[in-house]
């Protein structure tokens, strides 16, 4: 029966994608992404704290349940893979199942971060293997999906000497920086080859000097960061722009926590190897 | 002084190579020797243990010499260029596989670290002519060598599973499982900190963590087969037959990411394309 709705609302989502084109991610930018969170959060530990007998949070602790999140999981990523069209993690039926995915991990994680009785009464000690793999993945997987609609990414191309605004975004529409970006000096060094091995641009932001290299992006304030991504490569040293990116992603900091959580997690199962398993094989 | 370090060059690093390779088999073979039966503290047990470990101790400290000696006459440090990252792959292989000896006891592992080590070993001595590989400056980060190796590292393992799963299929032994399972634990320990200092390093390099790269996509795609086989396995779910035919899988989808990727007409416009 739980299978059959969460087929239904997968179903769903095709449908509502069949009619109405791709999920409308820039609708949830700030602040509705953190209330429709909040909202989220609240709805599940409600419903955690007081109908934990229901159908809907028994199916989400089920086996069944987790095993469904990690094969869908697993699929939705064969598809992308094999047939290389990304823009499938903006369709409706992606985003339902993120959700889903979110859900079953969030319910898991309120059940499983402490050893429990039969009762299931708060007892025991914090499974720390456990509560640092999962809360991990939801912290860096929320992060992307919540924060979607606040990340933004522009290109454009600075000239010598001319300072410039105006950007373009990957689906080629406009953007103006609130400051200008300006190119001073350009360096490449190249192998006997010919093959580049390092280049930097000394550039003017925002009045301020700045070097850029490749791996050595600028940081413009919170969530902001600027990068060298390219030049002229015909011209080499000569060339007379590079193309810079600045990418905006406020929830890059929940991304690292998140990202640092799975870190430690991955030591513990490294450190601790599986559980011991008695009866089983051997 | 100059003199000694200028002969740390490629051209000696022959007698090096077959020097560590023969002490680490050395110590494979003597590992192999200390049977799991017998009693740990048996005089036996222990001696055969002591002479592996100090076996692959000494394997270490020739390649470590080497990398030392080499660093030094190059005046920077040896991770440029591709023969130089063989080197460190080689390194690592061996100590990763003497500290999970000395931390576990597994006597396989020692052969399967000689084995990892001697390939990279092998190409670094037959295949001089691509040391001078150059190194694009998207790849000249701190984070190339941990990245690579951590992955290296955990394909060996993901790679012993996989053996493990094929005999699972035609054998009854019965502690096949459970040793897959310790292989498996150890080798998602690594997959995850590859894929997470790759997420760590793409924000530095690119801009994102994550832009559903084809090699990210099927590196998300290896990953998440192996937890689906944890999973299934800790809930106790699953034949022994699907679960070695899912091992299959998962690898599969390794070899895919590792190279398979470079082939795969959806991934022609891959940003990791400087490993074709």
């Amino acid at each position: 029966m739980p299978y059959i709705v969460l087929l239904i609302y997968l179903a769903i989502a095709l449908a509502l994608q069949l009619l109405a084109g791709d999920f409308p991610v820039a609708f949830f930018s700030f602040p509705l992404n953190i209330i429709a969170l909040l909202l989220w959060l609240g709805v599940m530990i409600w419903l955690w704290k007081t109908r934990r007998k229901s159908l809907f949070v028994s199916f989400m602790l089920s086996k069944g349940a987790t095993v469904c999140a990690v094969s869908l999981f697993l699929i939705f990523c064969l598809v992308i893979g094999l047939t290389g069209i990304r823009s499938i993690v903006g369709t409706w039926i992606f985003v339902a199942f993120m959700l889903y995915f979110q859900t079953v991990l969030l319910f898991v994680i309120m059940r499983g971060w402490r050893a429990q009785t039969a009762t299931g009464a708060h007892l025991g000690e914090i499974r720390w293997r456990f509560l640092l793999n999962h809360a991990g993945i939801l912290i860096a997987v929320s992060s992307a999906f919540w924060g979607a609609p606040d990340s933004d990414t522009v290109r454009l191309q600075a000239f010598r000497d001319m300072p410039v605004r105006e950007a373009i975004r990957m689906d080629g529409t406009g953007a103006w920086l609130p400051y200008e970006i300006e190119l001073k000096d350009f360096k490449v060094e190249t192998y006997e080859n010919g093959v580049p091995a390092m280049y930097e641009a000394d550039m003017l932001i925002d009045g301020e000097p700045v070097t850029l290299k490749v791996n050595h992006p600028y940081s413009k304030g919170f969530g902001k960061n600027i990068y060298l991504t390219g030049y002229d490569a015909y011209a080499g040293e000569d060339s007379e722009y590079c193309v810079i990116q600045v990418v905006t992603d406020p929830w890059k900091y929940a991304a690292v926590a998140g990202i640092v959580l799975m870190l430690a997690g991955a030591m513990l199962l490294f450190a601790a190897g599986p559980k011991k398993r008695y009866g089983e094989d051997d | 002084m100059g003199r000694m370090t200028d002969m740390f060059t490629w051209d000696i690093f022959i007698w090096f190579g077959i020097l560590s390779v023969v002490l680490s088999a050395a110590g494979a073979v003597a590992s192999m020797c200390a049977k799991d039966h017998w009693s740990q503290s048996s005089l036996k047990y222990r001696y055969r243990r002591r002479t592996a470990i100090s076996f692959a101790l000494a394997s270490v400290a020739v390649l470590a010499s080497f990398i030392i000696g080499l660093w030094i006459s190059l005046g920077r440090p040896p991770l440029r260029t591709m023969g130089e990252t063989r080197l460190w792959y080689s390194f690592f292989a061996l100590v990763a596989g003497l500290f999970t000896y000395v931390r576990w006891r597994y006597r396989w592992i020692l052969s399967f670290s000689t084995v990892l080590a001697t390939v990279f070993i092998m190409i670094n001595i037959f295949r001089p002519e691509i040391h001078d590989q150059t190194l694009m400056p998207a790849l000249q980060s701190p984070w190339f060598i941990p990245h690579v190796t951590v992955y290296m590292f955990s394909y060996s393992f993901l790679g012993c599973a996989f053996l493990l799963a094929l005999a699972g299929l035609f054998t009854s032994k019965n502690n096949v499982m459970s040793a897959a399972d310790t292989l498996v634990y150890i080798g998602m320990a690594f997959l995850t900190f590859g894929m997470l200092s790759g997420a760590l390093w793409a924000k530095e390099a690119w801009g994102h963590y994550w832009s559903w790269d084809p090699k990210e996509t099927w590196a998300l795609v290896t990953w998440l087969s192996y937890m689906l086989y944890i999973h299934l396995r800790l809930f106790g779910r699953g034949s022994r037959k699907a679960l070695c035919l899912l091992l299959i899988f998962c690898f599969i989808c390794l070899q895919m990411c590792w190279w398979g990727v470079n082939y795969l007409p959806a991934a022609q416009d891959s940003i990791h394309v400087y490993n074709r």
